[in-house]
Order: C-alpha cells, then structure tokens, then sequence
C-alpha cells in the first residue's frame, strides 16, 4: 500500500466524518453581517441591486460550491432573472402569460450584457410546437461524441454563453458512460449527463439560487398555474402530461408546488416558487438511460498510451529517453476511465493517471523514498553489510564482539541485519542489501538507547559536517546541482537530542526538504513535493 | 476554459480558490463562505478531532472556526498560504477548549460515526484516532487531510522540520501495517 494511497484513504475517510454545519454557519454569518439576500430568508438585499443566496444543494455541498468557483471566476453578479422564456405572442395577457412572458422592448433587470440574457431554448410561448425539446438530442451515427462537444450541446440546451465556464467529467450513470457538465449562469446552476456513445443528453437539472429582482413583484400562483409555467417551459402540451405528482415542497427555504410527469420516456420534475411562480428547479432525465444508445466499447476517442506517457513526462518534467516505463494501461475508477502509467527516473518512482479522453492529470505520486534499489544492482553480500556497518561505527572488525549479521526482508526490501558490540557500547544497523545503504541504525551504551546517535564510540564529541557540506549532500542527493536550487536554507537544529542540519531547497519546480545528521552526515529524512 | 478535476496538485487543497473564497468573504458574499466551506470543512474538522478526540467539540471547533474566518477575515493577509491561517485559527480554537477542560479527555470507546462513513473507512478512522500517537496524528491529518506541507506543520505545531517529517513517516508506516493487518489493500 503506498503512502498516496493512506493519504487519501485518509482524504476519504474524514470526509464522509465531517458534519454539515454549512447551513447553520451561513444562517448565523447571515445574522452577523447585515443586508444579505438568500434563497433561505426574507430579508431584504440592502446594497443596492445585488441579491445574493446561499442556495441548498441538490447535488451536494461540492456542486454549488464548484458553480460558486464558476461564479467568482466569471465574474457574474448575482441579482439577474433566474428564468427567463422566449417573448410571448402579442396577445391579451393571462395571469400566467405576465409571469411567463417578456414583453417586448423592456429590457431584462440584468447586469449582465442583453445578448446574455438569452432565454431557455426549451421554453417557448403558449400555443408554439417546441424547436428544442428536452429530449435526447438526435443521434446519426454511433460516432463516440467529443468532450467539447458535450459541453458545446449541454450550454446550448441551457441557452447560456458559449463562454460560460463550465467544469466537466468522464463518469458512468447506471452502467452507462457518460460526460458530467456543470456550469452557472445568470444565478442559476445547470449539470448535464451526456452519453459519450452518441452526444444525447440523458439528464439535465438546473436549480436557482438567486431570486431574480423581478420575483419582488409578482404575485401567489396557484397549483393550476404553476402546472401550467412548468409546461410551457418544457415545451409539452398539457393534455400530453400525465402528472405523477403534484403537492407542496420546500426548496431553498421556499415555498414551492412540486411537480413532475412523465412523457415519452422522459421524466420531468419541477419545483415552482409558489409566491412568485419562479421556477426554482427542474430536472429532465431519461427513464431508461441506455436507450437509443450503442453498447459497444469504443476506445477511438481516447487519447492512446503514447499521448498519455508523453503528457506525464512533461508534467514530470523529464525528458523520454531518461524515463523507463514500468506500467502503462487503462484503468476505471468510479466511472472515471484514466490511463495509470508509472516511470522511473533517477531512482525516483513516479505514478500517474490521466483521464483518457482529456488527458487531464487527474492524480500525480511522485514516491522519493520507496526507490532507492538500483536496478540489476543484486545483493552486495554480508561481508560488504558488515564492512559499511563498522565504518560507519568507527569500529574494527578485530574490536568488533559477538558480530551477526543475517538476511532479512522488511517492508518488501531485502536487508542485512547487523549487530556487533565494541568498547562497551551494543551497535545494530540495517542495510539495505542492494545497495548498501545504511536504512535504520542504533546504539546502546549502558542501558540508555539512542536510535541514530552521533557521537564517536569513546564519548568524545565529533564537529559537525558544516552547512556547506550538509547542503552538499542533500543536493546531491536529489540530484540537483547547487546552480539549479532556488531558495536554499540550511539551518543547525535539534531534533529528539541530536543535532541535525534542516536543509530546503527548491528546483525544477519541486520543494525539497532533508534533515542530515550534524556530525555523520548521514541523511535522516528528505521530502519531495511539487511546488505551488 | 473550463475547470477538470485534478488540475489542483494532488488532491489536496486548492490554495488560490482558497484565497478566492476569503477575499469574497471579505464583501459580504455568502458564496465565498460555501466555496469555503466545502474546500476546507474537512480539514479543519480532522484536524480538530485529531487534537480534542472528541466528535461533538470538533465538530463545535468547525462551527466556531467558519464563524470567526467570516468575522476576521479582513485580518487575513494574503501570501498563497490560506490553509495555515486557517488551521492556526482551528488549533487556537482547540487549546482554548482543551484550557477549559480538567483534563484532556480519551476517545470514547463506543465512537460513533456518522451513516455516510462506509465499514472501510471507519477501520481507516479508527486506525488514525486510536493507533498514532497525539503528535504523529495531528502532523498525518495535517499533511493529508490539509494539505500542509511538512514545514508548514512544523511552524504551526512549534517542531523542528526533521520531527515532523520523521514523525509523519513512522505514523504512515503504523498505518499501513494496521490496515494491511485488517485486510484493507
């Protein structure tokens, strides 16, 4: 088991531990902070035209907070209309047609530029045929549809900006593949699950967490009403619908009729705001996801194994023919389909996976410590073990008493086990028996045990390595030269009773980190991450 | 553009949304206050638990600590390093709590966890929280469920580098060897 794999097992764990007290913090920051509009309260935006919410989350805390992410980053203003449907007919308006209808030549309450306003491509005027309905988009061919293209069709059945940031998934639904899109627009928060083998949308769900401004004007809907808004929106006549659910709900901490049917395979639900008649959410989805769909495993669009390596490479920032390949294949995880590749370079063991279809990195384990056995380098034998654990303790083998030295695996590497006493202190070592490297070491004099003690065996106090000589060797250690590291630091400090050189460094785009023994030299621990 | 998953490093936290989400606090915005909670509820939540061992103070800790980043998070000064300032604000907040206790209390032996943590991971949790030692857990959660870097652990807990990077590996190891014992590959 690697250390990346503890670490997020770890990651895993505390997650699913922690509480959600999102709801509770936010309604008392809300208290704490005056003049915050949000779906869960009444009170009144006070800065003018901005209304802001907090929003549940239908699909979890990381789905609106990811859209939240969008936000910031697009730099959108919240406080513009949620919903917003094709202009009406000029016609005498119903209670319904004012709530649902734009008139002509008002423009939106929107910061946003008018070519941003766009209506729902799915909603049209009462009395039209629907141009788009929610339904799968047509198929021709069971060509595997691109990524880009899944998110070109899912802002599209949106009617939001092409430029609208979207964030997007390999994933399978029910067995079947699909992408995952998310993206938010106008105060309004859209996933889609498009299904690779032919682009067709098999569910899509938009959830409103800003009110529009227009909202504070309009009046009560009944559930007749509301029906009809959810209707209209979707395109559907209402002699077609046959409602499986019609009854009151709560949805963001408002009041809203719940309302969903089902109609040519497609099942439709509804949530509708019942003091304003917003649509506060909706969701399509197609009953039986794999209809329409091609079964056959088609692996054209991924990236291929050349593609993916050379992409860790760079990432690694390695050049190819200093890297040996030991692992390049195909793998799934959770619906996710990556290609797992590990290398080595410089005795350092590097593991990727990158998404197949994207080349996206989706993790990166760069294990320093765990390699360190050259390859072919074979067994350097207990005569060898013995020798470097007595030049290490300063000790002969003539002074050496009661010498042992035995084979054995610890953690899946092979060492020597060495254990000799002299001048009335009790020596062990562990040696890794590939290459010689003394791994673990301990003394003991007159019952008080020191691990890694650096002290000469007859007590007298050795001098230090000196910095120079401390970075020296962790430089070269990391195989770094001293012109490539960046913001070195090397420091004398104690550690556990011992004096230690604490080195840092970074270079090509790593953080280095050792601590090296003050008086042998010998390195006690180092750590290699990627830095910020 | 759009946002794929794993372009962070690692699985650990994203520092720049970080920082992202507390300048929005700063204005008011409730959606920093989400993004931010769902970035680092855990880690302050593990971290709390790995000092007070106690479930309903830790999850206490969490409550307290969003509320005071929302309160103080003016005084945040921005160096990429949000998750320290964050995790510094949960530890005051735990050593406060522990200063008011008689004594520091044990794990309770009947832990509960919450229905969402699966059979595999309860084994993980209980690994962590009762096998390491109170140092080694704290630097482990820091580190892998924060985010943290080695040095930046040391500066928080006020240990040499050398201790936690040591310390950090021998609670890897006790963890590994504990799952493996349980059958967890």
């Amino acid at each position: 088991m690697r250390k990346k794999d503890i670490e997020r097992k770890l990651m895993q764990a505390f997650s699913a531990a922690t509480p959600d007290r999102s709801e509770e913090i936010l309604k008392e920051c809300s208290e704490k902070k005056k003049g915050v509009v949000d779906l869960r309260t009444d009170r009144t935006e006070k800065k003018t035209g901005t209304a802001r919410s907090s929003g549940t989350r239908r699909f979890g805390v990381i789905a609106v907070a990811a859209l939240a992410a969008v936000l910031l980053l697009t730099g959108a203003v919240a406080g513009v209309i949620g919903i917003r449907h094709l202009r009406a007919e000029p016609k005498a308006a119903s209670e319904i047609e004012n709530i649902v209808a734009e008139t002509g030549g008002t423009p939106m309450p929107s910061p946003l530029p008018a070519e941003t306003a766009a209506p729902l491509s799915t909603s049209l005027p009462l009395g039209r045929t629907p141009t788009l309905t929610p339904s799968p988009l047509p198929a021709e061919t069971a060509v595997p549809f691109g990524l880009m293209e899944a998110i070109q069709a899912a802002k599209q059945h949106a009617n939001v900006p092409e430029n609208t940031e979207a964030e997007a998934r390999t994933a399978k639904e029910d067995g079947v593949r699909v992408y995952n899109v998310r993206f938010g627009s106008d105060g309004a928060a859209y996933e889609y699950d498009i299904r690779i083998e032919d682009g067709t949308i098999i569910k899509g769900e938009m959830e409103l967490w800003t009110l529009p401004e227009s909202a504070k004007t309009r009046n009560a809907v009944t559930l007749e009403q509301a029906k009809a808004i959810a209707l209209d929106h979707a395109g559907v006549q209402q002699s077609s619908a046959v409602f499986s659910e019609q009854k009151n709900g709560h949805e963001n901490g408002r009041t809203c009729y719940e309302i969903e049917w089902r109609l040519d395979g497609v099942e439709y639900d509804y949530e509708i705001d019942t003091e304003t008649g917003v649509i506060l959410s909706w969701s399509y989805e197609l009953e039986d996801l794999k209809r329409g769909g091609v079964e056959t495993e088609n692996t054209s669009a991924y990236i291929g194994e050349e593609t993916a390596k050379k992409i860790a490479l760079k990432d690694a920032n390695a050049a190819e023919e200093n890297a040996r390949f030991t692992k390049c294949r195909l793998d799934e995880d959770d619906g996710q389909i990556f290609y797992k590749i590990k290398f080595i370079l410089d005795d350092v063991e590097y593991e990727y996976e990158i998404e197949a279809l994207t080349g996206a990195v989706i993790e990166r384990d760069i294990d320093f410590e765990e390699l360190k056995i050259k390859d072919g380098a074979g067994d350097i034998g207990k005569e060898k073990a013995k020798a470097i654990a007595l030049s290490d303790a300063n000790v002969s083998e003539a002074d050496a008493q009661s010498l042992k030295c035995k084979k054995d695996t610890d953690d899946g590497r092979t060492v020597y086990e060495i254990k000799f006493a002299a001048n009335g202190i009790k020596y062990e070592y562990e040696i890794d028996a590939a290459s010689g490297t003394i791994l673990d070491k301990d003394r003991e004099t007159g019952g008080e045990k020191s691990s890694k003690k650096t002290a000469a065996p007859d007590g007298s106090k050795s001098s230090y390595i000196g910095a120079a000589k401390a970075k020296s060797i962790a430089l070269g250690d990391a195989g770094v030269s001293a012109s490539e590291a960046e913001r070195m630091k090397c420091k004398l400090e104690t550690n556990e009773g011992e004096k230690v050189y604490e080195v840092e460094f970074e270079a090509g785009g790593f953080e280095y980190e050792y601590e090296i023994d003050a008086v042998t030299g010998k390195i006690l621990s180092r750590d290699k991450e990627r830095a910020d | 553009m759009f946002l794929m998953p794993g372009s962070e490093r690692s699985g650990k936290v994203n520092n720049s949304s970080i920082d992202g989400a507390i300048n929005a606090i700063r204005s008011g915005d409730k959606n920093g206050m989400l993004l931010l909670y769902s970035e680092c509820a855990q880690s302050v939540y593990a971290y709390a638990l790995s000092v007070l061992k106690q479930p309903h103070d830790a999850e206490d800790v969490l409550h307290d600590c969003f509320l005071q980043i929302w309160e103080h998070a003016d005084s945040y000064s921005s160096r990429g390093k949000p998750m320290a300032w964050i995790l510094t604000i949960a530890r005051n907040l735990c050593y406060s709590r522990l200063r008011g206790q008689e004594r520091i209390e044990e794990l309770p032996e009947d832990l509960e966890y919450p229905e969402t943590v699966e059979p595999e991971q309860r084994i993980v949790l209980d690994a962590c929280l009762r096998k390491l030692d109170d140092g080694e857990r704290q630097i482990v959660v820091l580190h892998a469920v924060g985010g943290l870097r080695h040095r930046e652990i040391a500066s928080l807990m006020k240990l040499p580098l050398g201790t936690v990077l040591s310390k950090y590996s021998r609670a890897i190891g006790k963890l590994r060897e504990m799952l493996i014992k349980e059958g967890i590959q």
